[in-house]
C-alpha cells in the first residue's frame, strides 16, 4: 500500500505553498476541520492521519519501527516526495510539533516554516527542566485509556457493522472522530509522554512559530518557553484560549496567529 | 381527586435537580462550572460556593483524566456536541479516588454556538471494583490457556514421536518373531541365538523408553519436593554405585565435599542423567568423568566433563529439546530415547536454574547447570 493510502493523505485548496497539517495525540485529521476554510483559497492544503490513528492503515503499524517519532516523520517525509512538496508549511499540533522538528532536522530541505501548537519535547520533569509530569502521572493516563477501553470498542462497533447506504452514517463518521485501536493508542501514549525530544530542538534550523495556551495541562507555558529558547530565531505567541486544542476551541484567534505569521 | 391532586403538589415541590441520584453540572466551554447540583456537592465534598464560578471540570480529574479530558473528550464534544459513557476518576476534596461515569451534551444559544456544556455524572465505585475484577480474572485465563495451548502442542509432538519410537522397534520385534516361527527358514541354532539376542535388544529399547517418558513426566512430581539439607559427597557415592557397579569408570571430584540445600530428588535426577550420558556416549577405553560444585552468592554452579565422543556445533542447541536423538549410537549398540537431557532442562526450568554445554569433538564435553539457592 502506497504511503498516501497508509497515512490516509488529503489535498485539498488551491494554492502555490503548501500547507501541511499533522495532528497531535488521541485524534485524527479531523481536528483542523474548523480552521481549514480560511486557508484553502490561498494555499494547497494537505492532512494526514499519523499511522495508527483515525483512518490510517492500523494493520501497518510496526510496535518497534513507531517506537519512536522518526518512524512518523519519515512518513511525512514520503508524503511530501510522494505529492513532490517543496519548501512547505508544516503546522503540527502537540506531539507532532516534535515530528515536525525530526522532519525539519532531517530535510530542512522540504521545510520553509514550522508552526508548533502546545509543543511539549519532555512532558516528564527532569531537575531543572520543567515538563509538568511525575512519570506515575503518566502510567495513570494509560490506565484511563485502558479504562475507556469499551467506550471506544462501542464507538467502533456502528462503523463495522455500517451500511453506507443507511441515512445515520453521518452520525457514525462523527462516533468515529477519536476512535483508536487500543493497543495502539496505550503504545503512542507511551511513545509520546515518556520521550525526551529535547536535542531534536537544536537541530531546527526553519523559521518557527510557537502558539500556546495558558492553562494548558499537558504543556505548561515553561515548556513552550523552553522550545522557544531552544530553536533559535523561533517566535513565540500566547493564545488567549485555554486548553490543549487551540485549533478547535478558538479557530477564530488560531487562524489568525498562523495568518499573522505567514505574512510577516 | 383531592388526594391525587395534593399528590402531584408533592411531586412538583421535589428539588429532582438537586436530590436526583446522579450528579449534574453545568460548564462553560472552557471547563468553568456555573451550575452543579447537591448529589454531586456530596461527591465531590465540595459547597456550592466553593465551586461555582471558581473551579474547572477538568479540575475534578485525576492527572491521567486531565490529558484524557484534553486529548480525547474535549476534542470530541467540540466535534459531536456530544460525548458518551467515559470513564473518569474524580479526585474528592479529600483527595479520595471516586470512579464515575461521564455523559455530556452541549446546549446552545440562537446563534447555534456552544454556551454550556451539560454533564451527568453517575457513581460507579461498585462496577468499577467488578470490572477490576473481571479485567484480572480475563488476564489470568489469558495466561492459562496460553499455557494449555503450549502442553498441548507438546503432548501432540510426544504422541507423535512416541508412536514412531515405539513401531520401529515393534516393526523389529515382529519381524524376528516371524522369522523364528517361520517353519520354512530352518534357522541354524547359531542364527537362532542371533535373532533372539536381537529381540532381546529391541525390548531393551522399548523398555528404556519407556521408563524415560516414565521419568520425564515425573519431572513435575520431582520438582515440587521440599529442599533439605545434602551430603553432596554421599548423593554423588550413591549415584556413581548405581551407574557404575563394576568400578570401570575414573571419577575425579572438585569441591563436593559440602552440604547444600536444595531439592534432592531433582538434583539426583539431574546428576543421573548427565552421568549416564557421559558413560554411555563415551569411545574411550578408559571413561574420565570430572564433577566439579561451586557454592556462589545466589546459586550453586555444577560441571560435569567427560571425554566422550563429543557433540557436533550445530547440535548444540537441540540436545535440550524433548526426542531430539542426534542418531548417536552408544558404547552399548543402543541408540539414545532423546529425553534424558530434555527432563534435566525440564526440571531445571521448574527448580530455578539453568543448563548449558560447551564440546569438542572427539575430546568430550562438559554440562554445566546452576541451581538458584
Amino acid at each position: 500500500m502506497g504511503v498516501i493510502k497508509r497515512n490516509n493523505v488529503k489535498v485539498s485548496g488551491e494554492g502555490i505553498k503548501t500547507l501541511f497539517f499533522v495532528h497531535g495525540y488521541g485524534c485524527d485529521q479531523n481536528m483542523w476541520r474548523f480552521i481549514l476554510p480560511a486557508f484553502e483559497n490561498r494555499f494547497k492544503v494537505v492532512l494526514i492521519d499519523l499511522l495508527g490513528s483515525g483512518d490510517s492503515d492500523v494493520d501497518a503499524y510496526d510496535f518497534d519501527k513507531y517506537s519512536s517519532l522518526e518512524a512518523h516523520a519519515d512518513d511525512i517525509i514520503a508524503v511530501c516526495e510522494e505529492l513532490s512538496l517543496n519548501q512547505i508549511i508544516l503546522v503540527g499540533h502537540s506531539v507532532s510539533s516534535m515530528i515536525g522538528a525530526h522532519v525539519a532536522a532531517k530535510r530542512g530541505d522540504l521545510i520553509d516554516k514550522l508552526i508548533m501548537i502546545c509543543p511539549s519535547p519532555k512532558y516528564i520533569n527532569d531537575g531543572d527542566y520543567v515538563g509538568g509530569f511525575e512519570e506515575a502521572q503518566i502510567q495513570e493516563m494509560v490506565d484511563t485509556l485502558e479504562s475507556n477501553y469499551l467506550g471506544w470498542s462501542s464507538a467502533i462497533t456502528p462503523v463495522i457493522m455500517g451500511n453506507p447506504k443507511r441515512p445515520e452514517l453521518t452520525k457514525e463518521l462523527e462516533t468515529s472522530f477519536c476512535r483508536n485501536v487500543p493497543e495502539i493508542a496505550k503504545h503512542f501514549a507511551r511513545v509520546t509522554f515518556l520521550g525526551d525530544e529535547r536535542e531534536i530542538l537544536g537541530k531546527v534550523s526553519s523559521k518557527t512559530l510557537i502558539l500556546y495556551c495558558h492553562p494548558d495541562v499537558i504543556s505548561p507555558k515553561e515548556v513552550p518557553q523552553y522550545v522557544h529558547r531552544s530553536i533559535l530565531g523561533s517566535s513565540i505567541s500566547m493564545l488567549k484560549a485555554e486548553g490543549h486544542c487551540p485549533q478547535m476551541s478558538a479557530p477564530e484567534e488560531t487562524i489568525a496567529a498562523i495568518n499573522e505569521f505567514l505574512l510577516n | 381527586m383531592c388526594e391525587s391532586g395534593d399528590l402531584e403538589l408533592q411531586i412538583r415541590d421535589i428539588d429532582i435537580y438537586n436530590t436526583a441520584p446522579c450528579g449534574f453540572l453545568s460548564s462553560l466551554p472552557d471547563g468553568k462550572i456555573v451550575k452543579i447540583n447537591d448529589t454531586l456537592l456530596q461527591i465531590m465534598g465540595l459547597n456550592r460556593i466553593q465551586v461555582l464560578n471558581k473551579m474547572y471540570f477538568q479540575e475534578f480529574l485525576n492527572t491521567g483524566g486531565k490529558i484524557y479530558y484534553e486529548t480525547h473528550y474535549m476534542p470530541k464534544l467540540i466535534q459531536q456536541k456530544v460525548i458518551k459513557e467515559i470513564n473518569f476518576q474524580f479526585i474528592t476534596h479529600n483527595k479520595e479516588k471516586t470512579a464515575v461515569l461521564v455523559n455530556t451534551v452541549s446546549a446552545f444559544n440562537s446563534e447555534g454556538e456552544v454556551i454550556l456544556n451539560n454533564s451527568a455524572i453517575v457513581d460507579i465505585s461498585q462496577r468499577k471494583l467488578y470490572e477490576q475484577e473481571l479485567l484480572l480474572s480475563k488476564e489470568k485465563s489469558k495466561a492459562l490457556s496460553t499455557e494449555l495451548g503450549k502442553r498441548n502442542q507438546q503432548l501432540e509432538n510426544y504422541a507423535r514421536i512416541v508412536t514412531h519410537d515405539i513401531k520401529v522397534p515393534l516393526a523389529n520385534i515382529t519381524g524376528i518373531l516371524n522369522m523364528l516361527t517361520d517353519e520354512d527358514a530352518k534357522l541354524s541354532g547359531e542364527e537362532q541365538e542371533q535373532y533372539l539376542g536381537l529381540l532381546g535388544t529391541s525390548f531393551q529399547n522399548l523398555n528404556d523408553l519407556v521408563d524415560s517418558i516414565f521419568d520425564y513426566y515425573q519431572t513435575d512430581k520431582l520438582s515440587r519436593d521440599k529442599l533439605t539439607e545434602i551430603d553432596l559427597e554421599q548423593l554423588l557415592t550413591d549415584i556413581i554405585s548405581l551407574i557404575d557397579a563394576e568400578r570401570k569408570v575414573k571419577f575425579n571430584l572438585v569441591g563436593t565435599s559440602v552440604l547444600i540445600k536444595t531439592n534432592k530428588g531433582a538434583l539426583k535426577q539431574i546428576l543421573l542423567n548427565l552421568l549416564v550420558n557421559a558413560i554411555k556416549y563415551n569411545d574411550k577405553s578408559i571413561v574420565k568423568i570430572g564433577i566439579v560444585c561451586k557454592v556462589l552468592n545466589d546459586h550453586y554452579l555444577f560441571e560435569v566433563s567427560d571425554n566422550g565422543v563429543g557433540i557436533k556445533n550445530e547440535n548444540l542447541k537441540k540436545i535440550f529439546t524433548l526426542f531430539s536423538t542426534l542418531n548417536t549410537i552408544d558404547r552399548f549398540k543402543n541408540q539414545g530415547t532423546g529425553v534424558g537431557l530434555a527432563s534435566a532442562k525440564r526440571i531445571l526450568d521448574q527448580i530455578g536454574g539453568d543448563i548449558s554445554v560447551t564440546s569438542e569433538m572427539s575430546k568430550g564435553s562438559t554440562f554445566s547447570f546452576t541451581i538458584n539457592r
